[in-house]
Order: C-alpha cells, then sequence, then structure tokens
C-alpha cells in the first residue's frame, strides 16, 4: 500500500492523534484530497459513531458528572478503539499476507455502555431517572447489540482449522509484538473492583443502603436488600421490552436513591479509599499507565499510516 | 460461591446442527466418571429447570468468550478449567427464563477438542479446550477467570446482573486468559459483547 498523498497522510496522523474531530470520520472524496479512513479491515469508526461514544462523565442522573480517582489511570473508551482497531489492521495485513481473509467489525461502531473501566452509569446500580422510566433496568435501545451475525462473518472470513491457526500461532502475536496487549495488567480495573466491594462495609454507605431499602419497602417493594440485586429478577427476563412492573420497580429504585443519599455517600466513601489506593499503590499504578500511554501512540501511528 | 450439583442435561442453548464430540482416549474415561457422578446427584430443581454451558454459535465453538470455573495458570497465562461459553450478551449469568415455567441455569462445562459431524469429517473445537474441574457448577458469582477467543469482539465481565457495578474489558482474541481480580472473582454476574 503506497502513500499517495502527502496532504492526506498527515490530516490521517494528526486525527488519530485528536480521535475525536468530525473531520477525521468521514471519507471524503474532494479529488485528490481523500482522507483514508477505511482500513484493510472495514471502516473505522465514522462520524456518526463516534457521536454516539460515552461521555468522560456522565450527563444526567445521580451520577452525573462524578469521577473518581482511579479513573485518572484507566484507559479511556477511544484510546481502548484505537488499540483495538491498529490491533486489527496488523492482524488484517497478516492473515492477508498468509492468504486468508480477516475481516472484524471495527471497534467503536457498536454502542459502548461506559467511557472506562468504572462504569460510572451503573456502577451504583441504574442512577437515572429518564431512563429508567422508558426501559426500566434495561439498557437503552441504542446500546443493546444488533442480531447474531457469527455465521455471516465466519462464511465472509472463510474461516477453516488453517485460518485458525494463522491467526493464532502468527497473527495475533504479531499484533501483540507491534501494538502490545491491552489489559495485560488491569491494576487500576482491579482496585475500582476491590473498592466498590470494600465501601459497601462504610458506615455512611450502610446507612444510605438502609435508607434505601426502607424507602424501597415503603413504596412496597420489600425484596430487594441490596440496589445492585434490585435488578436481577428482571434480567432473567428473555423480553427487550421492560414490563410496567420492571419499570416501576426502576423508577421508585432512582427516587429512594435520591432520597437516601446513596449515590453521593457511596461516591464519597469510594473517592477517600481510592485515593488511599492510589498512594499504596503508585509506583505500579504509574508504570502501568506509562505502558498504556505509549501503546496508545503506538495504535494511532498504526492507524494513521496509509 | 461453590453451589450447585452437576446437572442432568447440557445442552447448547444456541440450537444448531449436532455434532458428535470425537474425545481422545484419556478424556472418554473423565466423561464417562463424570456422567457417573450425574446419574448419581441428580439435583432437585423443578423439572422445568435446564442447563447449558453452551450460548456460543461459533461453528464448533471456535472463536467463544470463555468464563471459568479457576484461576489461569500462571505458566501458559491460558485457563483450562471448565468454563461457561458464549459470544453475545448476558443479561445474567444466572441464566434466564422465558416464560416463568421454565428456567435455564448456567453453567460451567468441559468442551471437545474436537468434533465429527454426521458424515464423519473432524474439525477442531476451541483451542486449549476447557476441561472438566468444575464441571456442573452454577456459572454465577463462581469464575476465576476469562479468556476471549473471539477475534471480532471483546467482551466485559459487570459484577452485577444488567451490566451494572464493577467492570473488567477482555480484548479481542489476544492469546491470553485474565483472571478476574478480588472484587470480580467469584462475583460475576453479567457480560456483554461489544
Amino acid at each position: 500500500m503506497t502513500k499517495k498523498w502527502m496532504r492526506s497522510a498527515a490530516l490521517a496522523a494528526s486525527c488519530s492523534a485528536l480521535a475525536l474531530t468530525a473531520a477525521c470520520g468521514t471519507q471524503h472524496a474532494q479529488g485528490q484530497q481523500t482522507v483514508k479512513t477505511k482500513t484493510e479491515a472495514g471502516s473505522l469508526p465514522d462520524a456518526t459513531s463516534r457521536a454516539k461514544w460515552p461521555t468522560a462523565q456522565v450527563e444526567s442522573g445521580l451520577a452525573a458528572g462524578m469521577r473518581l480517582p482511579l479513573e485518572d489511570y484507566m484507559v479511556s473508551y477511544p484510546d481502548e478503539v484505537d488499540v483495538e482497531n491498529a490491533k486489527d489492521k496488523v492482524k488484517t495485513a497478516c492473515m492477508a499476507r498468509l492468504g486468508f481473509t480477516f475481516a472484524p467489525p471495527a471497534s467503536g461502531t457498536t454502542p459502548a455502555l461506559s467511557y472506562d473501566g468504572m462504569n460510572m452509569e451503573r456502577r451504583y446500580g441504574i442512577t437515572d431517572a429518564k431512563t429508567a422510566q422508558t426501559y426500566g433496568y434495561q439498557v437503552p435501545a441504542a446500546a443493546q447489540e444488533p442480531a447474531d451475525d457469527t455465521a455471516a462473518e465466519e462464511a465472509k472470513e472463510g474461516r477453516t482449522d488453517n485460518w485458525y491457526e494463522a491467526l493464532e500461532n502468527t497473527c495475533i502475536p504479531e499484533a501483540n509484538k507491534k501494538v502490545g496487549i491491552l489489559y495485560e495488567t488491569d491494576i487500576a480495573g482491579d482496585l475500582a473492583a476491590e473498592s466498590l466491594e470494600v465501601t459497601k462495609t462504610n458506615l455512611k454507605v450502610q446507612a444510605a443502603l438502609s435508607n434505601w431499602s426502607a424507602c424501597m419497602a415503603r413504596k412496597s417493594y420489600t425484596k430487594f436488600p441490596e440496589p445492585l440485586q434490585a435488578g436481577e429478577s428482571f434480567a432473567q427476563s428473555t423480553g427487550t421490552q421492560a414490563s410496567q412492573t420492571e419499570i416501576d420497580t426502576a423508577v421508585a429504585d432512582v427516587d429512594c436513591k435520591e432520597s437516601s443519599g446513596l449515590v453521593k455517600s457511596w461516591f464519597s466513601a469510594e473517592t477517600s479509599r481510592q485515593t488511599q489506593q492510589i498512594g499504596d499503590h503508585k509506583a505500579e499504578l504509574d508504570a502501568e499507565k506509562a505502558r498504556n500511554t505509549k501503546m496508545i501512540e503506538t495504535a494511532r501511528a498504526i492507524l494513521g499510516q496509509n | 460461591m461453590r453451589d450447585g450439583t452437576p446437572p442432568a442435561l447440557q445442552q447448547k442453548e444456541t440450537g444448531g446442527y449436532t455434532l458428535r464430540p470425537a474425545r481422545s482416549v484419556a478424556a472418554l474415561s473423565a466423561v464417562v466418571a463424570s456422567f457417573a457422578a450425574v446419574l448419581a446427584t441428580a439435583p432437585s430443581a423443578s423439572a422445568a429447570t435446564s442447563y447449558a454451558s453452551d450460548a456460543c454459535s461459533s461453528a464448533y465453538n471456535r472463536a467463544c468468550f470463555r468464563i471459568h470455573f479457576n484461576s489461569r495458570s500462571e505458566t501458559t497465562q491460558l485457563s483450562q478449567s471448565a468454563c461457561f461459553a458464549s459470544n453475545k450478551s448476558i443479561k445474567d449469568h444466572w441464566g434466564y427464563s422465558p416464560n416463568g415455567a421454565s428456567i435455564v441455569r448456567y453453567i460451567f462445562g468441559g468442551f471437545p477438542g474436537y468434533y465429527t459431524d454426521p458424515d464423519g469429517d473432524t474439525h477442531k473445537g476451541m483451542s486449549n479446550p476447557c476441561d472438566d474441574t468444575g464441571n456442573g457448577q452454577y456459572a454465577t458469582d463462581n469464575a476465576a477467570s476469562a479468556y476471549n477467543q473471539d477475534p471480532s469482539h471483546s467482551y466485559t465481565v459487570y459484577s452485577n446482573a444488567g451490566y451494572s457495578g464493577s467492570k473488567k474489558t477482555i480484548p479481542k482474541y489476544d492469546g491470553i486468559a485474565r483472571n478476574l481480580g478480588s472484587g470480580l472473582k467469584n462475583k460475576n454476574s453479567s457480560s456483554k459483547r461489544n
């Protein structure tokens, strides 16, 4: 693949660095100013896809604007997308070299539920009254995955035992070497999961949890001792549309979270806890972040190449 | 939690073609032994409960997202124990109930390394197939590691049903398994296909 247009190559390089500029996403066929946004594998996320990405902070509901300390050490969704797409680009070229078709769907083209590993929107269960009113405990329709396309994709790629052998023995290792391994360690994520678990026993969180339960009981929803379990029975149904019961429960859930101050209390407890964790694990967190930064830079350089 | 007795039935919940796994001789005795255990300790669940360790539509389960009973091996960085395999989002690792009367519970199971078609052709199954350690254990709140063999999608594991609580994203197939950290280990309740 030759570099045909110096100007478009420069634009592509700066676009991958910026990652979010609308101009970077779409393919402009204006004579010789074509911005190359297609990898061999398929289209990179265009402006329409990028517009649907989660924002760095939750925009509505009780968790709006909240950011926890360990997020400073987490890989953001746009960065994760770039790393995966760069690796796919390497794998695709490698498979082609070996005589195979590899055409995975580009990362960043299906809806994502959160900006990073903290899962702020749903960390303490549902927190958005508007979403609860429409979807109950279900994720919004836009975030539900498409129908199973596995057979079509496997047929398109003509997968055989040899295909898998090439991918597993040559092309995956090649991409790992050229770009890196995403979440090879996930110290930030592991600590964050620990933080959520441990802060459940925090006195203020316990008090707020009791208040939440009492509030739910007053509304006649007595079955849920814990907010994170409130949606469970509904998750066992196979429908994608929430029943009225589910919606009513979800609306009550968010309402009680507000009156009990649960989200605020838990967020406060986690902020303290994670600050402490960062202090205790500073060296390894910094090292992990440095590795991630380097990997993301490498990925962007690969995506910027024509 | 390590509850759950071996299931009376295991089925591929997504249907599709019927395959006869071609097991190696060494694995065969393990299969016979575990089947005997199944007959001896049938669960006292309602008659409408069935069990599934396979929610993966990939041909021969070649490209599935696996969550495992045990942690990964630190020498190979792979997970070998019984697994629950999927290639779609799972709202609740407990399982599901289509109508309230019947229930499908998700469990860990062993998977064969090779399948034999009805016409005699052999096809390789998943690489590093899940063995029988933990076979029949319920999948919810019971996984110690995850291993994604799907090159088309990354998957995210959550501590609570409906994609709530803590999360851990497992990237597109990159050849290594990952342990669930202390906040997620044995606390897995849902997973999303990305």
